[in-house]
């Protein structure tokens, strides 16, 4: 199994990866895991970003294709990173539990992609949807579309998990059925 | 149906959520729901059936679904179905059915009742329990009791056509078989003692037919008896002098009487004993004056009052001297426990009016004495009487309600074994004093407000009852509330076919289908049973 970033920032609630390869990260609401302790974390990535490795030095357009650019200014691409925000949604350990887990993912651990099981044992526990709603990421409406999208394609039955996730939705949004409509538009691609 | 109690009062009934799954449409005002709660059972009827959401711009918003996920998505969870129950019967643990007292704890599961639930409450068919027909949804029996139903009066209401005397063709049936109660019929119509048609052209079987002796049938109308081949007992024939003023009062509006000329007749009543109609009608103008002088009564007044009594000699049973006392007959086939439908043909309704009265004032007087003498003596009470009587409104009418016989059988004589079974259209035309002496009322479909009030004046949770009164179907729904059921209920009445004449009746099949009584009859001579 090869992993696609490192923890570079971590906390309860999210962590930060810098991507293995420029411009490779994983898909914005794909899941990743990282093995940290004795358990593994699970996460939605959420806001994924490339930029200079030294935050003094802003790149500036050179008006050239990435062809060009990389003949005339290869050290560009050295100097550049990818680096994608995660926010943790469950853990496992003997079981998967789609709750914060006890201590957060280490510094330096790496970031590896869902597989399928993964994803089947995070789409029978529907906590996600509220820990998103919580408001963490600023993007909560787009993130969760993208979210039920994804485990929509890995569940047996579709039609019964979208109306599953759907009335969770209304019982999290009764009090913004617009959002929850929303919501519901995002999900249809 | 399932759900969960979500809220609920005593007074406003308990609100259930439907569960997922369940389709609102499916839930019909009138069903039973039984909730089992943490200690007792209640058997509740569904009264009112409505939309809830989590968020009333839901209810707007949610209707603009595009697919059916998308219904099914909302459809339970924010918008969901509520049904209101009524609760009737709370069963406690040692299995003892009670009036309800509390409310069941809540997220109590409720469900559709089955049939062990509801013969619990109803019983199970038997003599003494009429099977009369099965909740709307539910192919269950449910009973009447027949001996409650017997301790007071009785009234089967609705609209002409709901089924009215289909069912009150039920109950008599159901009472001759268990003798409960003795019947005294007043055919009106001419619809329960032998052969009648129903709506559509079929023939059903009257109580002759289903009963054989234990029924005896008078006909006011020989002829048409004839006509229509009824194997009658015995002709009755009204004498004048069986008449008294009070009779007369009855006919009041009728006749279109004025209080002088009621007073008239008292006057004449004095002067001449029972012999009074007969002498004054056979008057002429002359001695109408020298008679008005006589009794110091207005000469003018006693001619009009002459021309209106007039009418009452157009009536075919009405003879100066009758053959034999058929009043005294009926007395006596009643006492032997027979049953009695007095047929009138096509006798006008003053003739109906004027021998029901006369024949009830009879049986009042007979009970009163029987009664009595039962408790001088400790002995056994007379058989309780039911007496039938169709158009009940021209007998019971707030007007004349407080002299006639009938409405002081209704409020008085239960205590002398004798109750009322009253047929009518309309309620609101009885007397209210009447209605609510009433002990089981059965309603078919009622539209018209002033009578769906009157039915429900006085009872228990009237409000939520008129959702239920109101969604009866137009046929074959009643709605039964009152001493001889524990609870208000809805029933789809049982219908009056072959199987029912299986249950009721001890002929065999071939016995009373195609020759009955006729034959018997021809070979017993006819004649013999109509001496002119």
């Amino acid at each position: 199994m090869k992993h696609i970033g490192e923890i570079i920032e971590t906390n309860t609630k999210m962590f930060e990866c810098q991507s293995v390869k420029l411009d490779e990260s994983p898909d914005f609401g794909g899941f990743v895991k990282v093995i940290s302790n004795d358990m593994t974390i699970y996460g939605i990535v959420f806001n994924i970003c490339t930029m200079s490795e030294d935050i003094t030095r802003k790149p500036v357009a050179f008006g050239l294709t990435e062809e060009e650019l990389r003949r005339q200014q290869p050290q560009i691409f050295e100097l550049m990173h990818t680096y994608f925000k995660v926010l943790i949604i469950g853990y496992k350990k003997e079981g998967y539990r789609g709750i914060l887990p006890p201590r957060p993912a280490k510094i330096h651990s790496f970031v590896y992609d869902c597989e399928r099981e993964d994803l089947i044992d995070i789409s029978k526990d529907l906590n996600f949807l509220k820990n998103i709603l919580n408001g963490q990421t600023g993007i909560e409406e787009e993130l969760v579309a993208s979210v039920i999208r994804n485990l929509s394609k890995v569940v047996l039955e579709k039609d019964c998990y979208m109306i599953t996730v759907g009335k969770e939705l209304i019982r999290l949004l009764k009090n913004d059925f617009d959002r929850f409509l929303t919501i519901k538009r995002m999900c249809k691609i | 149906m399932k759900g969960n109690l979500f809220r609920g009062s005593i007074t406003s009934g308990l609100e259930i959520k439907l569960s997922d799954g369940n389709i609102i449409e499916d839930v019909k005002v009138g069903n039973f729901v039984v909730i089992q709660g943490k200690k007792n059972k209640y058997l509740c009827m569904v009264t009112d059936i409505k939309f809830e959401a989590l968020n009333p711009q839901m209810l707007i918003n949610g209707i603009n679904i595009e697919d059916d996920i998308d219904e099914k998505i909302i459809d339970g969870t924010g918008v969901y179905g509520v049904i209101t129950l009524s609760p009737m019967i709370q069963v406690d643990g040692e299995g003892n059915a009670i009036s309800v007292k509390s409310i069941p704890a809540y997220g109590s599961l409720a469900q559709d009742a089955n049939a062990e639930d509801i013969y619990n409450v109803f019983g199970i068919p038997s003599e003494e329990n009429l099977y009369i027909g099965t909740p709307p949804e539910m192919d269950i029996p449910i009973c009447i009791n027949l001996k409650k139903l017997v301790e007071r009066s009785t009234g089967v209401f609705g609209r002409a056509g709901t089924g009215k005397t289909y069912l009150t063709r039920l109950l008599l049936a159901g009472l001759v078989k268990s003798k409960c109660a003795v019947n005294l019929v007043f055919d009106a119509h001419n619809e329960y003692g032998y052969e009648a048609k129903r709506e559509g052209g079929s023939k059903v079987k009257g109580l002759k037919q289903l009963f054989g002796s234990q029924v005896a049938i008078f006909t006011l109308d020989r002829e048409s008896s004839l006509r229509r081949e009824v194997p009658v007992d015995g002709v009755l024939n009204i004498a004048y002098n069986q008449i008294t003023p009070d009779d007369i009062m009855l006919l009041n509006s009728m006749l279109n009487l004025n209080n002088t000329a009621l007073e008239s007749i008292y006057q004449m009543m004095k002067a001449e004993k029972n012999d009074w109609l007969y002498k004054f009608i056979k008057m002429d103008s002359s001695e109408i004056e020298e008679y008005a002088e006589e009794i110091g009564a207005n000469g003018n007044s006693l001619q009009a009052l002459k021309r209106k009594l007039e009418r009452l000699t157009r009536l075919p049973f009405l003879k100066h001297i009758v053959p034999s006392d058929c009043v005294k007959q009926i007395m006596d086939f009643l006492q032997k426990g027979i049953n009695v439908v007095i047929e009138f043909g096509n006798v006008s309704t003053l003739g109906y009016m004027l021998v029901a009265n006369i024949i009830t004032r009879h049986i009042h007087e007979m009970y009163v004495k029987a009664s009595e003498k039962s408790i001088a003596n400790d002995s056994k009470e007379p058989t309780p009487l039911v007496i039938t009587i169709e158009e009940a409104h021209r007998f019971l009418d707030p007007s004349i309600s407080r002299e006639t016989t009938m409405g002081e059988i209704a409020r008085e004589m239960r205590k002398y074994n004798v109750t009322l079974l009253i047929v009518d259209q309309r309620t609101s035309q009885i007397d209210s004093e009447v209605l609510s002496q009433i002990g089981t009322k059965i309603t078919c479909r009622l539209e018209d407000d002033n009578d769906i009030n009157s039915f429900l004046s006085g009872v228990n949770n009237a409000t939520k009852l008129r959702n239920v009164l109101a969604s009866l179907d137009q046929k074959q729904q009643a709605l039964i509330l009152g001493h001889a059921v524990p609870m208000p209920v809805v029933i789809k009445t049982r219908n009056y076919d072959q199987n029912f004449y299986n249950d009721v009746s001890t002929f065999s099949e071939d016995d009373f289908i195609n020759k009955p009584f006729l034959k018997l009859l021809e070979e017993e001579k006819v004649d013999e049973l109509f001496p002119d």
